[in-house]
């Protein structure tokens, strides 16, 4: 091991050699010139920073990864067909679904229960690409808040609820494919 | 009574006593507000507004911060040394306030027309720079003991590394301080400030050794880029690692308080501290000569000599702004600059700033032997000896750090 390597197999790097000027420290003075440049430039700042509660970015609807919401079909039911694609497809193991038999004629089956601990999701929009009837979509909604941690596990009302909210600023991108 | 306040107001131990209140008072507000201003320009130099929510563009912010900082939990670690962990941080403060008893804020004055001239200081002392040295030294002090009192290695480490630190850059503060007595030939501030007055300021004359003071003065405060005893990446919070709260703050209040009297100490030394202009006599006398600038010639003259209580309050005015501009040279310098390794700090003050200050203080010991030490051959001595430096240091060839000597030979290279 090690004993026959090639001269050609090391790459070695010297140092570059410092000039004068860089021997006495002077290139601290570019530096220095840099940042105060910065220090009296305001206009500068000003296209920088957003100042976040009263100004806000303007989000990429159609690929921004918010939370999650829970698409309704034509006639307003779940469009989920309970098939754990998603809770399958998920790395963090955030989503958890009981499957159930669909009330309705269209489906075998579909979820009695659909919960989704936000704070356990790194928003990865895996289930969102796992679902085969475009049931789980992620929003662009971010500023959700909760006082406790079992308030932040969403369940299946609440993340109908937030299609209901978001359906106007990002509708249904295949509402095709769940028509059954 | 009002007869007696007036008595004792008149008096040199009042006036040092009403100086000595505004001192403190000012520092302790001003290092609160200084955190803010260091927040600031930290965000300028990145391209953000820094604090701005509470009060106008943030200025409260010091008043928020420091009642959080009173209401948080303040931890004592279990098995600290219980004494002298709530002892470090106060000597953090009190230690970085010393330095400002001797700093002479704004020259002689009298209350009326023949009365006694009053010196505008807290202190006139004849070994004013040796106390300068003294007190600064002790700063490591505090350090130290939070870093050993926490009974942390990464505190311990800290401490240490702030005690070589200081103790390395003891030396070419000594020698910087050495060619400023040499060239003014006092040891009192106010005397010092008053030969710069008469000649040029002593930062003009010999900006070497003004460079390497404040490069020392940087090291000794513990300042970017001279913080290794807290760098974060390797130590995690060094030597306050253990702190929390109040006792956490008092140490950046010592830091901030340190940065003002070494700043104060500085304008003393090198930027003639109260005179608002270099020169300003020998301007004030020519400006005076040409009709339509006369009253400003004539104001650079009050300014700088009158014994009035006004000029005495401009020329405080003035020297607090010079500590204000220095203050935020500090801060500039460390937001721009990387932290320094270990080694190359040691390289640093030992091959170059050493040597360096030797040379400096043999050339003032010259100049003074020549009867000129406040010349212009000041100024050349300077430049010539930074040539001869960055010749020396190209013709030495490239330094080696150590690190590269103990790194493992590859083995079986044909």
């Amino acid at each position: 091991m090690g004993r026959n390597w090639k001269e050609t197999d090391v790459l070695v790097v010297d140092q570059p050699e410092l000039n004068m000027a860089e021997r006495l420290y002077l290139p601290i003075l570019d530096g220095l010139r840099v940042t105060l440049k910065h220090v009296v430039s305001p206009g500068r700042r000003k296209r920088m920073v957003v100042q976040y509660p009263e100004q806000q970015r303007v989000l990429r609807t159609e690929t921004y990864r918010g939370v999650h919401r829970l698409n309704r079909d034509e006639q307003g039911r779940v469009a989920c067909t309970g098939c754990f694609m998603c809770e399958t497809a998920c790395p963090a193991h955030c989503i958890h679904i009981e499957a159930g038999e669909a009330p309705w004629p269209d489906r075998e089956k579909y979820p009695i229960k659909f919960e989704i601990d936000e704070l356990r999701c790194i928003y990865c929009g895996m289930c969102e690409e796992a679902c085969p009837v475009d049931a789980i979509e992620l929003t662009p909604e971010y500023d959700m808040v909760g006082r406790s941690r079992s308030e932040m596990v969403f369940d299946k009302e609440k993340l109908l609820a937030v299609f209901d909210a978001t359906k106007n600023v990002k509708p249904r991108k295949n509402p095709a494919i769940t028509g059954y | 009574m009002i007869d007696w306040l007036k008595e004792i107001l008149a008096s040199q131990f009042g006036l040092s006593m009403l100086v000595m209140l505004l001192a403190v008072g000012g520092v302790m507000g001003a290092a609160a507000w200084l955190i803010l201003f260091e927040r600031k320009v930290a965000a300028w130099t990145q391209d953000r507004y820094g604090p701005n929510r509470v009060g106008p563009r943030g200025l409260f912010q010091p008043i928020a911060d420091g009642l959080k900082l009173f209401l948080k939990e303040d931890i004592i670690p279990g098995k600290v040394d219980r004494a002298l962990f709530i002892f470090a941080p106060c000597i953090a403060l009190i230690i970085g306030m010393l330095g400002v008893a001797i700093v002479p804020f704004g020259g002689v004055m009298r209350w009326s027309d023949g009365g006694p001239l009053l010196k505008v200081q807290v202190a006139s002392i004849d070994i004013g720079l040796l106390y300068v040295v003294a007190v600064g030294s002790l700063g490591v002090y505090s350090v130290v003991l939070g870093g050993w009192a926490s009974n942390n290695k990464y505190a311990t480490y800290g401490g240490m590394r702030a005690a070589a630190q200081m103790l390395s850059y003891e030396v070419p503060l000594g020698l910087c301080l050495l060619v400023c007595i040499l060239s003014t030939g006092q040891l009192r501030l106010e005397g010092m400030v008053e030969r710069q007055i008469q000649s040029c300021w002593l930062g003009i004359l010999q900006p070497l050794v003004f460079v390497l003071f404040f490069t020392t003065a940087l090291a000794e405060a513990n300042r970017a880029p001279f913080d290794l005893a807290e760098c974060e990446q390797e130590l995690v919070g060094g030597f306050h690692t253990e702190y929390s709260a109040m006792k956490w703050a008092l140490f950046f209040f010592g830091e901030y308080a340190h940065m003002v009297s070494t700043s104060a100490v500085m304008v003393a030394l090198f930027l003639g501290g109260w005179e608002p202009i270099p020169f300003s006599l020998k301007i004030g006398g020519w400006l005076e000569s040409v009709s339509p600038l006369a009253w400003l010639g004539a104001m650079l003259k009050w300014i700088t000599l009158d014994p009035s209580p006004w000029a005495a309050l401009v020329r405080g005015g003035v020297y607090v702004g010079k500590v204000g501009c220095l203050i935020f040279c500090y801060m500039w310098v460390r937001w721009t600059l990387p932290r320094f390794r270990f080694d190359q700090l040691m390289r640093l003050a030992w091959k170059a700033m050493v040597p360096t200050g030797m040379a400096l203080a043999v050339w003032a010991g010259f100049l003074v032997y020549w009867g000129r030490p406040m010349s212009a051959w000041a100024l050349a001595g300077n430049g010539i000896l930074l040539l001869l430096c960055g010749m020396i240091s190209v013709a030495s060839g490239r330094p080696t750090t150590g690190r590269q000597d103990s790194l493992p030979k590859v083995e079986g290279v044909s």
